[in-house]
């Protein structure tokens, strides 16, 4: 590995500089937090500025300043403006947001919903689909940190892997969502300030002209608008968003934690912003040819094209923005998959009679636990970012139509939402291995949609939602 | 590497005759026999791997038939490699015309993308033997079919269409279910 970007030493030193400054922030926002609402849900309320924020940065993750990177180096331009598309799943959200704060005004989960909605059989086939997907979420997210570390320092991929794993632990554990959300805001800045300098640099040194000239000689399909594969990834990654948003309790429990009137907005502004910053990652990536870059694995060249033209400078702005991203990110899934475990697993399933003192205690535990574990399966570096990525879209994908449906329609009905959520994956299972990770997502998706109509239709139900509404009371 | 396994070989081989040897001459007579085709096939070996050899890089790729123009190829050799010329061809005998070469630093992989349908031959050498080629490795880029592309993307836009259908007519009816 090519370790002349940045030394040991000052990454090191980036790495502790940074670790303090989230700890400390974490610990001090933590001080203030009384109940278990102020600890899971920021008190419930959350203001449009800080909503924003916080939905944008941890919609950017270590996949959108990475996975983009290798998308636009895979699939060309194409794969870029796709991975944008990802914006689509948070302005989509937005009417669901008003829509879950209507209907569950005391909701912590998402797993709320499905359960008083559907009944405990969809419940607990979501809960499954859920957690599979937060792990492997969490594993990318580890996986970056190590990936990321090495590519500009040389310094082993374990090394950078646990301390992100560690630092995110311990600020959530210490501040919980309200900590979670003042780092995001922090992060949100830095990450759109760094890639914008990034770009911009790319622009002035290589130019458009030399990065389009070396494609068409040496990776013409990158620029073919009739790429097929880049085709059929297009709708496939909008919809992998769609469903990581709209099943994730990441995004419901900041729905619940916004104040009242603002979870809409804070969503659909969010998406707007988020939208140009996979076209910028990815971009870079686009530079790599031009410049005679080595990537040896695709998921490095982001952080290899900073480091090839700005050297040690360079190498700082990625760190610095992908250690932003992964935090912003690794945290809101922490306290989100620690929240969604607490409430239905523990209390829903385990101790249906616990206080808010014990369910806190536990709360926090959880979070320690699924770092520890999600360490121990990032030792082994077993895929691609992209590759482990899209393998959770035929997951995801296949709660979409159960939850839309669920939440506006009362026809749609408990046992035909499970076989939505299990033949969608199965099938879209399939797909990755037999097409390819750019359809998994997209097949899931269908097939979810074509089991909740054949089942709503042969199972006539009624479902009125006032019985949500008081059932949650 | 190879030498040094065996002299070790031999070496063990002898310490076993000489305890068998005090047990029983016919098991000793066989262990000779042993040892002496064990030395046989380590010098056949050490003769028909030359020192040449011995550096030669093996390269492999991580599909043969990629459909989205994109997969990895990686080489290893008996010693590390720092540099290596790495040269892509769609003509088997490398001619110059159809040749493309890139010379990789510090790593034993590369990830090759943007091709279009077509074969390609790959061979690797070290940076300062640039004659000692590995093996060729040949690579069918196929891509998927239009058709069926489309066909993908035409069913994600009828899904993306009516899901944004239906989360915006419920949006504007704020009563819808409740």
């Amino acid at each position: 590995m090519d370790a002349s970007f940045l030394s040991p030493a000052v990454a090191f030193s980036l790495l502790l500089v940074f670790s303090i400054i989230w700890i400390g922030l974490g610990w001090y926002l933590g001080k203030s937090n009384r109940t278990l609402d102020d600890y899971m849900l920021a008190g419930r309320k959350v203001g449009f500025a800080l909503a924003t924020a916080t939905a944008m940065a941890t919609w950017v993750t270590s996949n959108t300043t990475m996975a983009a990177p290798q998308l636009a180096y895979q699939l060309g331009v194409w794969g870029m403006v796709g991975y944008s598309l990802g914006a689509i799943g948070l302005m989509l959200f937005a009417p669901i947001a008003t829509r879950i704060k209507t209907i569950l005004p005391h909701g912590y989960t998402s797993g709320d919903f499905i359960r008083l909605r559907y009944g405990v059989g969809a419940w607990r086939t979501f809960l499954i689909i859920s957690l599979v997907y937060a792990l492997g979420w969490l594993i990318s997210l580890g996986m970056a940190g190590g990936v990321v570390v090495n590519a500009l320092s040389g310094l082993d991929y374990e090394i950078g892997m646990t301390v992100i794993l560690a630092v995110c632990v311990g600020y959530t554990m210490l501040g919980g969502l309200r900590a979670v959300i003042a780092t995001d805001f922090i992060q949100s800045i830095i990450i759109i300030l760094g890639l914008l300098l990034l770009a911009w640099i790319v622009i002035q040194q290589v130019g458009f002209q030399e990065i389009h000239v070396t494609l068409s000689d040496e990776r013409p399909a990158l620029l073919n608008l009739l790429f097929p594969a880049a085709i059929m990834f297009l709708f496939n990654n909008l919809l992998f968003g769609v469903g990581e948003i709209f099943h994730s309790n990441v995004w419901w429990s900041r729905a619940f934690a916004f104040k009242e009137g603002v979870g809409g907005k804070a969503y659909f502004i969010a998406g707007l912003m988020w939208l140009p910053i996979p076209i910028v990652a990815g971009f870079v990536a686009l530079a790599a040819p031009s410049l005679d870059l080595s990537v040896a694995s695709a998921d490095m060249v982001g952080p290899l094209v900073a480091g090839k033209l700005l050297g040690t400078a360079g190498a700082v702005i990625v760190f610095i923005v992908v250690f932003s991203a992964l935090a912003s990110s690794l945290d809101s899934l922490l306290a989100a998959t620690s929240d969604l475990i607490t409430e239905d697993i523990y209390r829903g399933h385990i101790n249906p009679t616990a206080d808010n003192q014990q369910i806190q205690r536990v709360n926090k535990f959880i979070v320690l636990a699924l770092g520890f574990f999600a360490w121990l399966l990032c030792l082994p570096k077993i895929s691609t970012l992209a590759s482990l990525l899209y393998f959770m879209g035929a997951f995801v994908a296949s709660a979409i139509w159960p939850i839309v449906l669920g939440i506006y329609y009362g026809r749609a009905n408990g046992t035909t939402a499970s076989l939505a959520m299990l033949f969608g994956t199965s099938v879209g299972l399939w797909a990755y291995f037999a097409i390819g990770f750019y359809v998994a997502a997209l097949v899931s998706c269908a097939i979810s949609l074509a089991v909740m109509l054949l089942g709503s239709i042969v199972k006539n139900a009624e479902f009125t939602f006032d019985t949500v509404t008081n059932k949650e009371r | 590497m190879l030498f040094q396994r065996s002299e070790h070989s031999s070496t063990f081989g002898i310490k076993t005759l000489t305890n068998a040897n005090a047990i029983w001459p016919g098991i000793a007579f066989i262990k000779v026999l042993i040892s002496i085709r064990h030395h046989l096939l380590f010098v056949v070996a050490a003769l028909t791997v030359s020192p040449l050899f011995a550096e030669e890089l093996k390269l492999s790729t991580s599909e043969t038939e990629p459909t989205a123009g994109y997969f990895s190829l990686s080489w290893a050799g008996t010693k590390q490699q720092n540099d290596v010329l790495l040269q892509q061809s769609t003509l088997s005998s490398f001619s110059n015309d159809a040749l493309m070469q890139w010379t990789v630093s510090n790593v034993n992989s590369f990830s090759m993308s943007g091709l279009s349908s077509g074969v390609y031959y790959y061979r690797v050498a070290p940076f300062d033997k640039p004659q000692s080629w590995s093996n060729v490795v040949q690579v069918n880029v196929k891509h998927h079919s239009l058709n069926k592309a489309f066909f993908i993307f035409a069913v994600g836009a009828a899904l993306f269409s009516l899901l944004s259908i239906i989360i915006f007519l419920n949006s504007k009816n704020k009563t819808s279910g409740i």
